[in-house]
């Protein structure tokens, strides 16, 4: 039985071999074929298959001699200078966490998340302990859904976990974690979700500056602050100009003409320009000395306008 | 069974090593680096992928009550062979053009190589401290040089060539509360 099954089990045995080796020269051709299509794919900065890679990709194609950044400041950057201001706390200018439910679409979601990320950094520069972990809550739930949750990884996690009631603390990790977000969207050529992240953002600073002050004064800080923000708009228009073919771009666009208008409208009244020729120990001096100017009449309308944006963005989607 | 799982592995392996040799992470690099007091990081920063033979411009917005630092990195495949120029918008002049090293690299000549301090005895890296008037814009100019065609003749003309090479320049801002003056 033995003799007659072992020219069967030697042929079998080569078989088996043989089958090995195909099988080992169909993995290489898969893996060349594989690493093939992965190399032409990051070369055209096309790898995920999303459509925010592919059709940025195309843009930098149109655009292949010089390209531009328009750089924005984040929220925790504008209410640094609201610190000093000594605006009061105000839970009344916040989107409420539970509004989280209302954002259906990866538009809104994306706007929130921005929006919810400036009431974080605002909670926090308080130092509200309690509403910081709500709205950090808030914030990774929606990082979630529009696909950033790797962002949260166990090392800031932990940190947020171990968060005391300690204001340095509370703003560094929403701060770092801001940044991280800006750094992992910018890595991964989602440029269309960054753009709209850091519009809500913007839009939610400016509308929590503008409705923590209950007075009017000309030459307050925070006036100063709101007025100098047409540098911002023109840059954050800018910037979303250059995705204008994206249609939740486009309807963002809109949604903000009205506050682009507003400050273009604001008038610049410049002196002689001193730039470059009077550095203070080695300082290069700059912004000749253009003063933007916010009256009280355009103050109350861009409360209105950044009102109106804002609340047409936290809305149900 | 056990093939397929291998080489499930291998390709898991593979691929992903495939695509990030291909890409290069730049904003990632910010992590690198750190604000000197008083000045802390300014947010604004950014590190992005550029490639040889090309104009790249980083428009940044400057608040009155701050001062703010500026320095510049790039990757060494470039070699330097980038100028830099910076306009205020606000009036349209040109407070910088620098290259991104000179034959001497000394102090204020150059915005990438190093130079030493006397001072401190230690070698710096070159910065730039801006003070706003009153808010502005600055228009950062990066052009980087084409790559340089290998030499075939006896004639020393330079020849570009079409290859296109990449890396990362990175705008490191740092900021602090202006001293000399307060918001107005």
């Amino acid at each position: 039985m033995l003799k007659i099954n072992r020219p069967f089990d030697t042929n079998f045995l080569l078989t088996k071999k043989q089958i090995n080796m195909n099988s080992l020269l169909s993995m290489f051709k898969t893996i060349m074929i594989l690493a093939f299509i992965a190399t032409f794919a990051a070369c055209n900065g096309k790898g995920n298959g999303n459509d925010d890679k592919l059709n940025d990709s195309l843009v930098g194609l149109q655009d292949i001699q010089s390209q531009t950044y328009y750089l924005i400041p984040s929220p925790e950057g504008l209410f640094s200078f609201i610190k000093d201001g000594k605006l009061k706390y105000s839970d009344a200018v916040l989107n409420p966490t539970n509004n989280i439910d209302n954002y259906i679409d990866t538009r809104s979601k994306e706007l929130n998340f921005g929006i919810y990320s400036a009431d974080l950094a605002y909670v926090a520069s308080f130092n509200k302990y309690q509403q910081s972990v709500d709205y950090l809550n808030t914030v990774r739930t929606l990082s979630d859904e529009i696909g950033i949750s790797a962002v949260f990884d166990q090392n800031l996690i932990g940190r947020i976990d171990n968060i005391i009631d300690d204001q340095d603390s509370l703003l560094k990790v929403t701060s770092d974690s801001y940044l991280s977000i800006v750094r992992y969207l910018e890595s991964s050529d989602r440029k269309k979700s960054l753009a709209l992240i850091v519009t809500g953002g913007w839009v939610e600073s400016i509308y929590v500056v503008v409705n923590l002050l209950d007075t009017y004064k000309q030459d307050a800080k925070v006036i100063s602050l709101l007025a100098s923000q047409k540098h911002v708009v023109s840059n954050l228009t800018s910037y979303l100009e250059q995705m204008k073919s994206d249609e939740s771009i486009q309807m963002t666009i809109n949604e903000l003409k009205p506050l682009s208008a507003f400050y273009e409208s604001l008038e610049v009244q410049k002196e002689e320009p001193k730039n470059g020729e009077q550095p203070k120990d080695g300082k290069i001096v700059v912004g000749g000395n253009a003063k933007i100017i916010m009256t009280e009449p355009q103050f109350l309308t861009l409360k209105k306008e950044i009102t109106s944006v804002r609340n047409k963005m936290i809305k149900k989607s | 069974m056990k093939m397929r799982k291998l080489k499930l592995i291998v390709i898991l392996l593979i691929v992903p090593i495939a695509i990030v040799a291909q890409s290069l992470d730049c904003p990632s690099t910010l992590q690198m680096r750190r604000a000197t007091p008083p000045f802390t990081f300014n947010d604004l920063s950014k590190s992005a992928q550029c490639f040889t033979g090309k104009k790249y411009e980083f428009v940044v917005p400057l608040m009155k009550g701050k001062e703010y630092r500026l320095s510049f990195y790039a990757s060494p495949i470039f070699n330097n062979n980038i100028t830099f120029r910076i306009i205020d918008m606000n009036s349209g002049q040109k407070v910088l053009e620098l290259p991104g090293e000179t034959q001497s690299s000394a102090k204020g000549e150059c915005v990438l190589r190093e130079y030493f301090d006397d001072a401190t005895n230690k070698m710096i890296h070159p910065f730039f401290d801006f003070y706003p008037n009153s808010s502005t814009t600055l228009k950062v100019i990066i052009d980087i040089a084409a790559e340089e065609a290998p030499k075939t003749g006896t004639d020393n003309t330079v020849q570009t060539t079409d290859e296109k090479k990449k890396g990362c320049v990175t705008i490191f801002i740092q900021d602090k509360k202006s001293e000399e003056l307060g918001f107005n």
